[in-house]
C-alpha cells in the first residue's frame, strides 16, 4: 500500500505538472522583479572574487581583533591599575642633612628637622653675657 | 537547464530565472493550489534571491529559492487557515476575489480530483513535506534543511500525511467498491 501510494503521488504530481507552465510573460515578470529589487547586484560570479572585496572582511576583522587585544593589554597589564605612589623628589642638598626614619614610600613633604632650624646661640658658645635690662631706667642701681 | 546545471554554474540572475521558473512555479502551485498566489509567492522568492545573488550564485540558488518559497507558502496557508475566506490583502488577491464573484473564467487548476482534495486538506507543513518528497524528490535531510526542522519531525510529518492520505483514499476505494 505504501509503495502504491508513493507511486500514485509521484504520478499525480507528474501529470499535474504538465499543465503548469511559466510563460514568457511570467518569466519576464520574475526577472524584472529581481532586477528592480537589486539592480546593482547582478553579474557573473567572477566579479565576486576581486581581491579587494575578498580581503576586505579579513582585514577589517584582523584590525578589530588587534585593537581589542591592545585595549585588553592596556587595561589588564599587571600593575597598570595600581601604579606606584608618587615618591617625593630628593630634597635639595642641605648643609646638615638630618637622618630621617620615615618610610620612603610615604609621600610626605620634607619636614625640616631640628638641625635645619636656625640655631639659637647658647650662652656657652658665645661666651657673651646676654644683655639683660636690669631696670627700665638707665643709670639707676 | 537542470537543477544540477544551475548549481555551481556561472549564470546571471536572468538565466537562473529562465531555468528554474517552471519547476518552482509548479512547486508553488502544488503548495498553495492557487496559480495567482503561487506566482506572487514565487516573485517574492526571486526578489529575495536577487538581493543575495552574489552570495548565492556559486552555491545552490535554486535550493535557497525553494526554501523561501516553501516557507512563504506555509505561512500563507496558516494565515488562510486562521482567517478563512478573507482576502490576503494584496491587490492581486482582491482582483482574484472579484473575478471569482463575477464568474469570470479562472486559471484552471492543474489536476482536480480526489487526491488533490485530500492533499489540499492536509496541514501546511505536511503538504509541504509531501510536495518536497514526491515532486521535488528531496531526501529527508534536504527536506529538513528546507523547512528548518529536524529529520525526526520530517518523518513524523510524512507518516501523518501518508496515514491521512491512506485513510481518505481507502474510504474512496471502499465507497467505489460499494457502488
Amino acid at each position: 500500500m505504501n509503495d502504491d501510494l508513493d507511486a500514485l503521488l509521484r504520478d499525480h504530481y507528474r501529470r499535474a505538472a504538465d499543465e503548469i507552465h511559466a510563460g514568457p510573460g511570467t518569466v519576464r515578470r520574475f526577472q524584472d522583479a529581481g532586477r528592480d529589487t537589486a539592480p546593482a547586484r547582478f553579474g557573473l560570479l567572477r566579479r565576486r572574487t576581486l581581491p579587494s572585496r575578498r580581503w576586505t572582511f579579513p582585514l577589517l576583522a584582523g584590525a578589530f581583533t588587534a585593537a581589542v587585544l591592545v585595549a585588553v593589554a592596556v587595561l589588564f597589564w599587571p600593575g597598570a591599575r595600581n601604579p606606584d605612589p608618587p615618591r617625593p623628589l630628593t630634597p635639595p642638598a642641605s648643609p646638615a642633612p638630618a637622618p630621617t626614619s620615615r618610610a620612603p614610600s610615604r609621600p610626605v613633604s620634607p619636614v625640616p628637622s631640628a638641625g635645619l632650624t636656625t640655631p639659637e646661640p647658647s650662652a656657652s658658645i658665645t661666651g657673651r653675657p646676654q644683655a639683660q635690662p636690669s631696670s627700665a631706667v638707665p643709670g639707676s642701681r | 537547464m537542470s537543477a544540477a546545471e544551475v548549481r555551481g554554474a556561472e549564470i546571471t540572475f536572468d538565466d537562473f530565472v529562465t531555468a528554474t521558473a517552471g519547476r518552482l512555479l509548479r512547486t508553488a502551485v502544488f503548495l498553495v493550489y492557487d496559480r495567482y498566489l503561487a506566482e506572487d509567492l514565487l516573485q517574492i522568492a526571486y526578489e529575495r534571491v536577487a538581493r543575495r545573488w552574489r552570495r548565492l550564485a556559486d552555491g545552490d540558488p535554486e535550493a535557497y529559492a525553494r526554501k523561501v518559497l516553501v516557507n512563504l507558502a506555509i505561512d500563507e496557508n496558516r494565515r488562510r487557515t486562521r482567517r478563512p475566506g478573507t482576502p490576503s490583502g494584496s491587490a492581486a488577491d482582491l482582483e482574484r476575489l472579484a473575478e471569482a464573484s463575477s464568474g469570470a473564467p479562472q486559471v484552471p487548476m492543474p489536476a482536480r480530483g480526489d487526491l488533490d482534495e485530500v492533499l489540499r486538506a492536509l496541514p501546511a507543513k505536511q503538504r509541504a513535506v509531501i510536495v518536497l518528497r514526491y515532486w521535488c524528490d528531496l531526501s529527508e535531510q534536504e527536506i529538513a534543511e528546507t523547512l528548518g526542522i529536524s529529520r525526526g519531525t520530517v518523518k513524523s510529518h510524512t507518516a501523518r500525511a501518508m496515514a491521512a492520505l491512506r485513510e481518505r483514499m481507502g474510504d474512496e476505494h471502499m465507497r467505489e467498491g460499494r457502488a
